[in-house]
């Protein structure tokens, strides 16, 4: 499959806040050309505990614990 | 291609009959062969092992095949694990990251079966950090997880989405009817020189060598993948969704060269 090199891309991320409703863009520039995708992007904070507790629901899954 | 015990017992066979062919052929035919006969022999031998060649590509080619009509019970239970959570009334994230778990796990065993050896499954999700987008593992199938790939805070390392190739594939294609972005599929990864990915920062590291480099580039290469196939996962229907938001990628990837048939492939994840 045909890549276009990375060096001519820069890639952001756009949170925006419209009342209670947030939305995450994903941002692409480059010479002539510009995208903006709709992505479901969660914040550092949200990262990190969504991977806290991977951690956790692996462990759990180890000790043979299904949760119901 | 998984090999069967009829297999093995066509292989011994075929090494007896050869072998008795051969000795025989030396005893009793031999001595009455002009030139003639030499060249008759040589365009039967090389007409024989044509034929040997084309037979085993059908059996490795139709074998496969047949068995995507096996994966069905596989690809059945794993979105049965889906099914559950929609049956909840409140379920919490542990619940919904164990049972994505459970259909990696039956995507793996669907896709292992296909291909006759391990085939990992991953689900990434995106997250930003300094206003750059990255994608972190959420779940992976259990038998890779014994093969030291990482998920949650183990993985230690920041898979940027502009530095992976395979992401970069997808959403700086996203919106362009020409190219098929439902899937990026690339079946040579270590002979793959634009290939980008955040954990092979220091590969290649020795110098070009003429004529040798992809001989060296596979001999080298350090990942425990040779063949991915990435799709972005975004709903077909949404009535009341963002329909065109990437919700995450799904990843599979093979540690063989040309495992998979991403236009079946495809469509078994839709």
């Amino acid at each position: 499959m045909p890549l276009s090199p990375a060096s001519k891309f820069t890639v952001k991320a756009r949170i925006e806040k419209k009342g209670e409703k947030v939305t995450g863009k994903i941002v692409i520039n480059s010479k002539n050309y510009h995208k903006v995708i709709p992505a479901v992007l969660f914040t550092p904070n949200e990262s990190q505990a969504i991977l806290e507790i991977v951690d956790q629901v692996e462990k759990d899954t180890i000790a043979n614990i299904v949760y119901k | 291609m998984t090999k069967t015990i009829g297999d093995y017992i066509v292989l011994l066979v075929s090494i007896i009959g050869s072998f008795a062919s051969i000795l025989a052929f030396g005893i009793y035919f031999k001595p009455l062969l002009n030139e003639q006969g030499w060249v008759g022999i040589f365009f039967l031998g090389m007409i024989t092992l044509f034929f040997l060649s084309y037979n085993y590509y059908l059996i490795a080619k139709y074998r496969k095949k047949h068995r995507y009509s096996e994966v069905f019970e596989e690809i059945n239970v794993g979105f049965s694990q889906l099914h559950s959570i929609d049956r909840h009334k409140a379920p919490t994230i542990e619940l919904i990251i164990q049972k994505l778990s459970f259909l990696c796990d039956s995507i793996s065993n669907a896709f292992s079966k296909i291909n006759g050896h391990h085939v990992g499954i991953c689900i990434k999700f995106l997250s930003f950090e300094n206003n750059r987008p990255l994608v972190n593992t959420l779940v992976r199938d259990s038998k890779s997880k014994t093969q030291e790939r990482k998920t949650g805070t183990h993985d230690k390392i920041k898979h940027w989405l502009d530095h992976n190739s395979d992401f970069h594939f997808i959403y700086s294609n996203f919106d362009d009817d020409n190219v098929d972005t439902t899937v990026y599929y690339e079946g040579r990864l270590p002979i793959r020189k634009d290939y980008r990915n955040t954990r092979l920062k220091k590969w290649p590291s020795k110098a070009r060598v003429p004529f040798m480099d992809n001989i060296i580039r596979r001999k080298t290469w350090p990942l425990k993948y040779r063949s991915t196939m990435v799709t972005p996962i975004v709903p077909i229907l949404a009535d009341e969704q963002d329909q065109k938001a990437i919700r995450g990628f799904l990843c599979i990837d093979s540690p063989k060269e040309n495992a998979f048939c991403p236009e079946i492939d495809i469509n078994i994840l839709y």
